[in-house]
């Protein structure tokens, strides 16, 4: 290949980038977990379901603050959803990075209603006890499970779309799958089952409900490990350069390894190492799932693939 | 919308001369690039030194320079090797390959496709235009230009700024007026017109440069293959690699549809797999089992 200049050009998505994709990725799988608990978990599951209406909206608030400081014009942020000529909606179904500014919105609604239905159910009476009605209204009856199914389908989109947003692009790796939103998605629901196993443990000690979430992360991380194979196997001839990177050893040691083989091997000997087992395995899930977003966002703008990009 | 207007050019009469890119400087009022030039009292107005590529002195196309003149040296060795060095000593049989490069202004333009804000849209030439009071600087479109076109710029946000690219001097084509490159490049390498004008014409020059023998000669964008065709389209003398032009890039919309479908799937076997574990009553068995246990 002759120097001439890069092909591409790189997005410098940066770590914000990958913490949003992180902690949005949690809060998918958290609304998507919740809808499943809601909807066949009967009354054991109720300590879940606090923490899955507890921890979506502090991470979508922290992921929208994220998304704005790193636009190269904080200030018009808006222009993403209201045309700033015209004064109406922007909207491009086509387009993941438009559609996807939609569903973090509407998204961040859903779960700030069901966060603050928790806050009311804490402080019975005074202020709060005006709002009792809104509890009420969105844990039982048509309504409730209504809510409930679109926290868990506005979860798995928000949760699945980071992926086709990376996929929608000419970056090598990243637009060279199809399987990103799949992965992104599951790693997002195995990382919030993982964040939930430690909470629930933490404050319940019912066990029979850690243990459910356990064989539902069980579940979640072979799915993962399959999505992955699948990813590297349709990558084809790029899977190697990718591999061979440091991008490519963070994605097997930091991912498989570290995040998914040693969690599947604590949980399947929960006592291997005494007592520290099922936080260590939560533990190493939750970083696996970091590493996985940092390994591919920064795989796509770095790696000089087919000479499409010059590191 | 009036007809489609873009560039032909024709990089087997290009001298490298540049005066497209001091042309586009002049008329956009772009300040020349100054990163690299010797800095401090004792270098005052010093011209910026080239890059050691060639007679380039610009490296690429940037948020400041909107056009950018590629010198490929190649050579051949008598046993076929070929070598791309101007500093391989060993060289043989050079020939300089020297190429304008531009936004493309695609037909199915990745850009403007995956623009969040509208701020990138097509103009009633055909041309892709970046609306500076609308871009927020996302930069999608940054990751999804298959040619390394769009640059950010700007004093905003510590650099970050907003997409800049040649606009195909849209404020010129509305007073009837040619691009500032194509009027100033010397030798009619750049030239511009209604694309099917254009299309005509870089055809017969293909086929002449054919029956001179040298049969090399092919264009490069100027059917619908490369993203529905490109407004800026080349007769190029090698393979599309050999200049830093990807010969096969993507409509970034392609993949969404498939994308999404994998995500669907695999979130209807998460359902599954989470209905299964957390079936009410088999928490409640394994919890009586835990009770028997104690
Ligand atoms: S070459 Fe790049 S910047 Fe120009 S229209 Fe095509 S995608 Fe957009």
């Amino acid at each position: 290949m002759p120097p001439v200049d890069r092909l591409m050009e790189n997005p410098h998505w940066n770590w914000m980038i990958v913490v949003y994709f992180f902690l949005g990725g949690i809060a998918g799988g958290c609304a998507f977990i919740s809808g499943l608990a809601a909807l066949f978990g009967g009354e054991r599951m109720r300590p879940v379901l606090r923490w899955t209406a507890l921890i979506p909206f502090p991470l979508l608030s922290i992921s929208g603050i994220l998304l704005i400081a790193d636009l190269g014009r904080p200030e018009r942020f808006w222009h993403m959803m209201i045309q700033n000529r015209t004064g109406w909606p922007m909207f491009k179904y086509w387009s993941p990075m438009s559609y996807g500014s939609w569903l973090l919105l509407i998204f961040s609604g859903l779960a700030f209603v069901n966060f603050v239905a928790v806050i009311i159910d804490d402080r019975q009476g005074g202020f709060f006890g005006r709002f009792s009605w809104l509890p009420r209204l969105i844990r039982g009856g048509v309504l409730g499970t209504t809510f409930q199914v679109l926290l868990m389908v506005f979860g798995y989109l928000f949760g699945s779309y980071t992926g086709a947003l990376v996929a929608a692009t000419n970056q090598p790796i990243w637009s060279d799958s199809t399987m990103l939103g799949a992965l992104f998605f599951i790693s997002g629901v195995s990382a919030a089952l993982s964040l939930l196993i430690l909470l629930v443990g933490w404050r319940s000690h019912d066990h029979a409900v850690v243990h459910q979430l356990e064989t539902a992360d069980n579940w979640a991380m072979l799915l993962e490990l399959a999505i992955i194979g699948l990813f590297l196997v349709l990558l084809g001839g790029i899977a190697w350069p990718f591999l061979r990177h440091r991008y490519g050893i963070t994605l097997l040691v930091g991912t498989v390894l570290l995040g998914l083989l040693v969690p599947l091997l604590l949980h399947w000997q929960p006592r291997l190492l005494g007592r520290v087992t099922p936080v260590l395995a939560a533990s190493l899930a939750l970083i696996g799932g970091y590493a996985l977003r940092y390994s591919i966002v920064y795989a796509g703008q770095e790696i000089p693939i087919d000479g499409r990009m010059q590191g | 919308m009036a007809q489609a207007l873009g560039f032909y050019t024709d990089t087997t009469v290009c001298i490298g001369c540049k005066a497209c890119q001091v042309a586009c400087h002049q008329w956009n009022d772009l300040p020349a690039e100054l990163a690299e030039q010797p800095t401090g009292p004792d270098h005052p107005g010093e011209t910026r030194p080239l890059t050691g590529m060639s007679y380039d002195n610009t490296g690429s196309l940037s948020d400041l320079n909107w056009r950018h003149v590629k010198f490929i040296e190649k050579s051949q060795a008598s046993d076929g090797t070929l070598s791309y060095l101007p500093t391989d000593a060993s060289r043989e049989n050079l020939q300089w390959l020297m190429m304008s490069d531009v936004c493309k202004h695609c037909v199915q333009a990745p850009c403007l496709d995956v623009c969040p804000t509208g701020a990138i849209m097509r103009t009633e030439f055909d041309s892709v235009y970046i609306q500076q009071d609308v871009c927020n600087g996302c930069r999608d479109c940054v990751a999804a230009c298959p040619f390394g076109v769009i640059h950010m710029g700007g004093p905003e946000n510590e650099g970050k700024g907003i997409a800049k690219k040649c606009t195909l001097c849209y404020d010129r084509l509305q007073h009837s007026l040619a691009p500032a490159c194509s009027q100033a490049c010397p030798t009619a390498s750049i030239q511009f017109g209604p694309i099917e004008e254009l299309k005509t014409r870089a055809e017969a020059r293909v086929e002449q440069l054919h029956s001179m023998g040298m049969s090399e000669a092919r264009l490069y964008g100027a059917d619908e293959t490369i993203l529905g065709g490109l407004n800026a389209f080349y007769l190029l003398m090698d393979e599309p690699e050999v200049y830093g032009l990807p010969s096969n890039p993507k409509v970034p919309a392609r993949n969404v549809g498939p994308t999404n479908l994998w995500s669907l799937g695999t979130a209807i076997l998460m359902g599954i797999a989470g209905l299964v574990s957390f079936r009410k009553r088999r928490m409640d068995t394994f919890a009586e089992q835990r009770r028997e246990v104690r």
